[in-house]
């Protein structure tokens, strides 16, 4: 009985493995195969993989697109690192009255589901990047927006898992 | 008491940064929004007309399509994801569970994949002549291929299964990081007095971690209610607008339609609605007392 447990959970396990990880192996295998195969679902590595390399570069500004992405990366880590652990400190070693109840406040944009705030934020960087034009609109909405959401989740799930240790 | 407020004001000092930036980029625009939903025009030239567009929201099919597909997407999805996720947790919490480490990365390896590649992935696996439908076919479970995309109701599944795949692995960490703070002892005591192992799911799992479900159902609920990226990647909204979301509403209502920045704000406030009732059942059901 013991074993047939055992042996069905590890069953389950592997075939939660492979779901998981195919569309992994699917997606490296696709890397060298034509276009044609891949929408024809070929399992099979190919022979395509430095001509659909130069195609890529060719048709698409890659060099751009990584350099934007490491920029906003680099720039929303940091501000992460520093706005966070800002605030986390300024919450936890200075606890007020005031303070509690601004962390409060502060946790509720949590709630603010991002579609509702999308077309403001829009306009918000679209008028910030024609006063300082230099500043990149997509610079400004990285480095600015991104940064905030973590400062909660961890706060959020310190606070819960302070509850679990409670009850 | 002197250095008491200046203590207190050197910690102000330290939340300023985040204060004045959610303010800024959270608090400002919902204010914002709210102004926009009394407008209307085209683009920037906007100009209000009162409650024009409110009463515009109550006779609107796409929302109300674009409704129905989103509460479907949450009400099969959202319970399906957290109890695959804490049944995973619990499996793989077992110290005695050989390749334990292994197993934990490949469940949570999805959660690592960008929103519109493994949308376009699903998109191809799931495509007329793709692989989930030859191995269908090889297992001779069907006779002919499924339109899997083009079907409104095959195109939700499809919807559904991407994001179970996406986010499981994600919270199932929530839920082995608070596992491993239940005292093992408590178990131990349960074994004792003869409890089997569902009883101990139900009695000591499930109410050690209700606070960790409650937040994974809140981020959850919230996310789906905003999804975007599978459904413009995997069906386009189609057939027809059979699975499009809100979200993918609000951002075709502004930027591929004629840009109604007025009405779109009105529609984005459905969803924070939304949001407000539903967070406030599931602290209900879940009955916090904080």
């Amino acid at each position: 009985m013991k074993k047939l447990k055992k042996t069905l959970i590890y069953l389950f396990l592997s075939v939660a493995t492979i779901i998981s990880i195919y569309p992994f192996f699917w997606m490296i295998v696709s890397m060298t195969n034509r276009s044609v195969d891949v929408t024809q679902g070929r399992q099979l590595p190919g022979t395509y993989l430095f001509e659909n390399l130069r195609k890529l570069f060719d048709q698409v500004d890659m060099v751009t697109a990584l350099t934007n992405s490491a920029i906003i990366a680099i720039l929303s880590t940091f501000f992460t690192l520093f706005i966070a652990s800002l605030a986390g400190y300024g919450f936890q070693m200075y606890r007020s009255r005031g303070k509690d109840i601004v962390f409060n406040i502060l946790l509720l944009s949590m709630m603010i589901p991002f579609a509702s705030i999308m077309i403001p934020l829009y306009r918000l960087f679209g008028r910030i990047s024609q006063t300082a034009p230099i500043i990149g609109i997509d610079t400004l909405a990285a480095a600015s927006y991104r940064p905030l959401r973590p400062l909660f989740s961890s706060s959020s799930l310190d606070k819960t898992r302070r509850c679990s240790r409670k009850t | 008491m002197k250095q008491l407020t200046n203590k207190n004001s050197i910690g102000w000092l330290f939340v300023l940064i985040s204060v004045a930036a959610i303010t800024l980029f959270y608090f400002y625009p919902m204010f914002d929004a709210l102004l926009l939903s009394f407008q209307s025009g085209m683009g920037a030239n906007l100009e209000y007309i009162g409650l024009a567009n409110w009463s515009r929201l109550l006779n609107d099919p796409t929302l109300r399509q674009a409704l129905i597909n989103t509460m479907t997407y949450l009400i099969v999805q959202v319970p399906l994801m957290i109890v695959l996720a804490l049944f995973f947790s619990v499996i793989l919490n077992d110290p005695d569970l050989k390749f334990r480490g292994f197993f934990r990365t490949a469940i949570f390896l999805p959660a690592v994949t960008s929103l519109v590649a493994y949308s376009v992935i699903f998109k191809y696996m799931f495509s007329v002549d793709g692989i989930v439908n030859q191995l269908l076919m090889n297992l001779n479970m069907i006779s002919e291929p499924i339109a899997f995309i083009s079907d409104p109701v095959w195109a939700k599944v499809v919807i559904i299964l991407a994001i179970t795949w996406r986010w499981t692995g994600y919270n199932m960490i929530f839920y082995l990081s608070a596992l491993q703070n239940i005292d093992r002892s408590i178990y131990e005591a349960a074994r004792i007095d003869g409890a089997n192992s569902f009883q101990q799911f139900i009695h000591i799992t499930i109410p050690m971690l209700k606070p960790i479900i409650l937040f994974t159902t809140i981020t959850s609920t919230i996310g789906t209610l905003q999804l975007f990226d599978e459904v413009v990647n995997i069906t386009g909204g189609g057939p027809g607008i059979q699975t499009i979301s809100i979200s993918q509403y609000i951002y075709d209502l502004s930027f591929k339609y004629t840009p109604n920045f007025g009405y779109a704000a009105t529609v984005s406030y459905v969803i924070v609605i939304l949001v407000v009732i539903l967070s406030i059942i599931q602290f209900k059901v879940a009955g916090e007392k904080e």
